[in-house]
């Protein structure tokens, strides 16, 4: 019975590592957690914090000050939202709400209901989260910096091969087929422009203009699309070239190099990528740095500590 | 009473259409300018149904990802899902995608939940984003009520804003329209859900439709709050068509309408007539046949004789565990209605092509089995959330917790979640992949639906097609010149044999096709025809011999063979000339591992009990219609 509820403790804090933040899930969550910690919470625990507090209505004085630039934001939030600049009567309005929140905020900490309160946690965790790697510090990379992040990651910006190609399609791979493909072949080496009339129909055309090899692949079946990529343009027609459906001689008519493009034609995907790989690096790095300043143990649902277990081991999301 | 409100809330809205978005010059499609422009039309795959964080429900399930983000991800580049893991599609990008985040209270959420706005301030968004569950619950559901009633929130109601995040929603399809490659279109969902208790919630019957406009679309949307009748919703569409903005709507999700997607009467209660079915055929040509929440081609109960009707069944209304009614909530009997009213009275409502889409609420379509998200975020992100491992502490599913909010949890996911689907995608047959060309195909309805895999179907009937058209090196064109293919309409002559070309390619990416099959519809009734078969040919009943296909349930793999494409040219053998029919066609994969058995498999849990293990994945072609002369 023991070991069950342990199992059940586990699974729950499994879950609760889970990055669930809303709705039913949050629900499941703070039930499961209420369950498991409220009994355990001290009531003498729920007196006001201590610590460096910064803020004024920590500091005991209860003073709510809304600054000038604080009222200012505020104005221009509604001006914003409403697109009408707020009357005097309204901004008052909008100050003092903004000031009751305020001053209920600050009374509730003072008398510690943020503590042991596993949303206030997982917002805080959360907006620490945002602040480590808010998006909107990232400054844009210099052309230099952009440049070389692109020739790190060839294969995100090159411009794919294209091949433009004719073909003449048979069903099936008996003898009969293949005669009729030689025949086909002989055919072409005469009038090589007879191509329309020969073979079987081809549910997706005889031709195929300006295609990626990635979607030569997802008609034809990935091994056509390899035969095609180092086939050069020719007047001739080669094959048979094996497809996912039968066989098929082959006509390519024009090829287009892919390569690096212009800096200027990918500048804006590649910038919003590069601001990608850097959000998700530096909150990497940041969660890391505020990890290893804390000594995480972690004990098993009873008995005691039996090891401390190293942070890298925790998922982060 | 509700009419004449709806009517002067449409003209309020034809007024605020002065000030239309204007579309910029990059969507200026013009036929035959991309490379890859075939007078024999291409095939073009894609999702016509995705939401955004914009979507009132959305936003709550935790989603924070954008229009554009969506269409990123349709391109091929990897997005996060809001339970933390990257979502890449398989299979390559899609060729075109379109966003339809709920009209009603657009965009609102996002701002009650912006600190410092003056929607966080009312009691509502305090509830909503508090951190008392049941407050947020309610919030959220009341909410989903004034969706379902139209009775505007005041508090929260805010048209100007919704109207910008629409602009902005119009601009992301625009920056990423780019004609003979990808194709975008300005799109969103009418939320109309009828009422089966007045509970204050969002349950009820599914009568969504996805309206999506050919290039250019007006500054404001059309929502339950202006009506909730879907017919008002058509007379706002016509006057829109009047202005310059055409646009077609598809209704989704029959299957859970509560038999109210396709009646014999109107949503009023009158009898149908020919000028109803003329305008809801001019407004909804086509119909969502599979989603996430199920398929709604047909129901055991309504094809005992198909036994492949069985398929991804889901009968949950939304929000509530009531069974959905059957009657009116499937595209195979709404066919025989539709040949029925046609007959008798000559007009036909139901005379709709297929499409399919996901129904993703984080910007990103599950559609394969093998790589499956689901739709409604955090809520249903894991496979303990939506049923496919277990939730409690055991490795079977003997302790289930069914009381308490862990119950609510393995609730939804046993009546919801576990039930949903890794589906599906649209086929359109299209001279090139601009918005011109792919509307002028959803227009027609050369369109067919997959549950996920690009199958490809081509299908065509014509009075005089025979066995070697099917070896004509030129059938494409011959077949288009001489006949009528998927959306279109056949009239013969008493003396005509019709032949029907059916034709099938299988995903290479994907399982082998096992079966094609026509399914012929009339007013009297169905019959499911075996045309082609992967092993041998179909016996005296029409049916394939069993071709040896399974599954290694302890590895997913997939044994046996199939074939990589079906062909041939069918005749109807119980053709009466005197009688209209719909003609469609099924294309069925070997049976494959579905999504749940997966996930158990990778958990290393025994798959839930009652859930099929495997699944065939299909593809439905929009029918073809052949009436007799005169």
């Amino acid at each position: 019975m023991e070991e069950q509820q342990g199992a059940r403790a586990r699974r729950v804090a499994r879950l609760a590592n889970e990055p669930l933040a809303q709705f039913f899930a949050l629900a499941a969550l703070i039930f499961a957690l209420y369950a498991a910690f409220a009994p355990a919470l001290d009531p003498a625990d729920r007196s006001a914090p201590a610590g460096a507090a910064k803020e004024p209505e920590e500091t005991g004085e209860r003073v709510i000050r809304i600054t000038g630039a604080e009222a200012t934001r505020l104005a221009a939030l509604y001006v914003a939202e409403a697109k009408t600049a707020p009357d005097p009567a309204e901004l008052r309005g909008v100050l003092a709400d903004h000031a009751r929140l305020r001053a209920l905020a600050a009374e509730a900490r003072r008398l510690g209901l943020d503590r042991a309160d596993p949303v206030v946690e997982r917002r805080l965790a959360q907006k620490l989260r945002r602040t480590l790697a808010d998006p909107g510090v990232i400054a844009p990379p210099s052309d230099a910096v952009l440049a070389a992040w692109i020739a790190a990651h060839p294969e995100r910006f090159r411009a794919p091969p294209r091949v433009s190609f004719d073909h003449v399609f048979f069903r099936g791979d008996g003898a009969e087929a293949r005669m009729r493909q030689e025949a086909a072949r002989t055919a072409l080496a005469h009038a090589p422009d007879a191509w329309r009339d020969l073979g079987d129909s081809f549910m997706l055309g005889r031709q195929a203009g300006d295609l990626t090899l990635r979607e030569v692949a997802r008609r034809f079946g990935p091994d056509f699309a390899e035969a095609l990529r180092d086939l050069p343009a020719s007047a001739a027609w080669v094959g048979p070239v094996r497809s996912a459906f039968g066989a098929h001689l082959v006509r390519v008519t024009q090829t287009r190099l892919g390569g690096a493009p212009a800096l200027a034609v990918i500048k804006a995907r590649a910038t919003e990528a590069w601001r990608e790989e850097e959000r998700r690096k530096r909150q990497a790095a940041a969660e890391a740095e505020v990890l290893s300043r804390y000594q995480i143990i972690i004990e098993p649902p009873d008995g005691p500590a039996t090891a401390a277990i190293s942070v890298d081991g925790l998922r982060s999301p | 009473m509700r009419l004449g409100l709806a009517r002067s809330v449409r003209l309020c809205a034809a007024a605020a259409l002065l000030s239309a978005i204007a579309t910029p010059a990059v969507a200026q499609d013009g036929a035959g300018e991309t490379a890859d422009f075939n007078p024999d039309r291409n095939v073009y795959f894609g999702d016509t149904h995705i939401h955004t964080r914009n979507s009132f429900d959305a936003y709550i399930f935790n989603v924070r990802k954008t229009p554009d983000a969506a269409y990123r991800w349709a391109k091929g580049e990897t997005v996060q899902h809001p339970a933390g893991f990257d979502m890449t599609i398989a299979g390559g990008p899609l060729d075109f995608y379109m966003v339809t985040d709920h009209a009603e209270y657009l965009g609102i959420l996002r701002a009650m939940d912006t600190p410092g706005s003056d929607l966080s301030r009312v009691s509502r968004a305090q509830d909503m984003f508090s951190s008392d569950p049941v407050a947020i619950t309610t919030a959220f559901q009341s909410v989903g009520a004034s969706v379902r009633t139209g009775q505007k929130l005041d508090d929260i109601y805010n048209q100007e804003l919704s109207d910008s995040v629409w602009a902005e929603t119009v601009a992301a399809a625009d920056r990423h329209n780019e004609p003979g490659v990808f194709t975008t279109f300005a799109a969103y969902e009418y939320t109309a859900v009828t009422t089966v208790a007045d509970d204050g919630t969002f349950g009820g019957g599914n009568l969504h439709r996805n309206v999506f406009f050919a290039d250019k679309a007006p500054a404001r949307l059309f929502s339950t709050l202006d009506s909730t009748n879907p017919e008002d919703l058509w007379d706002w569409m016509d006057e829109q068509r009047a202005l310059g903005f055409d646009a077609i709507a598809a209704p989704h999700n029959s299957n859970v309408s509560n038999g109210e997607m396709f009646k014999t009467e109107t949503f009023g209660g009158e009898p149908l007539n020919a000028a109803y079915a003329e305008q809801r055929m001019r407004n909804e040509p086509l119909v969502e046949v599979t989603q996430v929440k199920g398929t709604s081609e047909t129901h055991p109960s309504l094809s005992p004789n198909d036994e492949f009707a069985d398929f991804e069944i889901y009968e949950a209304l939304l929000g509530v565990y009531t069974v959905s009614e059957v009657n009116g909530g499937y595209v195979r009997q709404a066919y025989q209605l539709g040949l029925g009213l046609e007959n008798e009275q000559g007009f036909n409502p139901y005379k709709f092509g297929l499409i399919a889409a996901s129904d993703s609420h984080v910007v990103a379509g599950a559609y394969t089995e093998k790589d499956y998200w689901s739709k409604v975020g955090v809520v249903d992100g894991l496979p303990e959330l939506r049923g496919s491992a277990p939730l409690g502490p055991s490795k079977d599913w003997s302790d289930e917790p069914t009381e308490g909010i862990p119950g609510q949890i393995s609730n939804n996911a046993k009546n919801w979640f576990s039930r949903w689907s890794a589906s599906g995608l649209t086929g359109v047959w299209a001279e090139e992949n601009t918005r011109a060309a792919l509307f002028a195909a959803f227009r027609r309805k050369e369109t067919f639906a997959t549950t996920g895999p690009r199958i490809r179907l081509r299908f065509f009937a014509g009075g005089d097609f025979d066995e070697a058209l099917l070896d004509d090196p030129a059938l494409v064109s011959k077949a288009y010149a001489g006949g009528a293919t998927m959306g279109g309409d056949l009239v013969l002559d008493a003396d005509a044999a019709p032949g029907f070309v059916v034709w099938a390619q299988g995903d290479p990416g994907s399982a082998p096709l096992q079966r094609l099959q026509v399914v012929k519809v009339t007013a009297e009734g169905e019959r499911v025809y075996d045309v082609a078969c992967a092993a041998g040919a179909p016996d005296a009943e029409h049916r394939c011999p069993d071709n040896g296909a399974s599954v290694d349930l302890s590895t997913c793999e997939a044994l046996g063979d199939g074939a990589a494409e079906l062909k041939t040219l069918w005749r109807d053998p119980d053709r009466n000339p005197a009688e209209r029919a719909a003609y469609y066609v099924r294309a069925l994969e070997n049976p494959t591992c579905r999504w749940s058995t997966w996930e158990a498999l990778r958990n290393g849990t025994p798959p839930r009990p009652n859930r099929p293990l495997t699944l065939q994945e299909r593809a439905y072609s929009s029918p073809i219609w052949v009436s007799p002369a005169g």
